[in-house]
């Protein structure tokens, strides 16, 4: 699965520290997430859409393997 | 602000006093100390100081909530699971045969797993923590 959270992040101009302050999380997990090292619970991906004011799967889209 | 300095002065004590006993530990057993059998205790202390030691670090962490460094503390003790069987397994299958190994005896207990499962563990963080 692949996502665009830098892209949204940068559109915000926000950092990771940022990000994971808000959404209540360290920043080693904004890092995974990004890094498609870590698939986020279903919680926090709404979080994180709810945060960049989309939806959900405009942040996270199926890749042909998954 | 303890919330945050609390687990963190827990783990650099830990980490620091688990080095420290462990180092001395391997010094002991490479100069095959105690091979006649006496003074075995002294060999017991840091060994179980490097086990408290263990618990300081985990229950550092185990403060941290956070969905995927508790994902990762529960892969780190599922792959300290698997090695404590493996060590356990060659220990035995090792003295049914009548060999006596100094080091897999010494490694063979808790605390070595508990140092793996930390290490890996941190190790993973680490890991994370540089890539931005």
């Amino acid at each position: 699965m692949k996502n665009s959270i830098k892209v949204e992040r940068a559109k915000k101009d926000i950092t990771q520290a940022d990000l994971a302050k808000v959404i209540g999380v360290s920043r080693q997990t904004i890092n995974a997430i990004e890094k498609n090292k870590y698939v986020p619970s279903t919680v926090l991906a709404i979080k994180l859409a709810q945060h960049f004011e989309v939806a959900v799967m405009d942040i996270f889209t199926l890749e042909e393997n998954d | 602000m303890m919330k945050l300095l609390l687990p963190s002065a827990f783990r650099t004590i830990g980490l620091i006093m688990c080095a420290s006993s462990l180092l001395y530990v391997f010094v002991l057993i490479f100069m095959n100390f105690g091979s006649d059998g006496t003074n075995l205790w002294i060999l017991e202390i840091p060994w179980q100081l490097f086990m408290v030691s263990m618990v300081f670090v985990i229950s550092a962490r185990r403060r941290v909530e956070d969905e995927m460094i508790a994902t990762l503390r529960l892969a780190a003790f599922q792959r300290g699971l698997y090695l404590g069987v493996i060590i356990s397994f060659s220990y035995f299958v090792l003295n049914l045969m009548g060999l006596d190994f100094r080091l897999l005896k010494a490694l063979h207990g808790i605390n070595f797993i508990l140092l793996y499962v930390v290490l890996s563990f941190e190790y993973q963080l680490r890991k994370l923590n540089h890539e931005e």
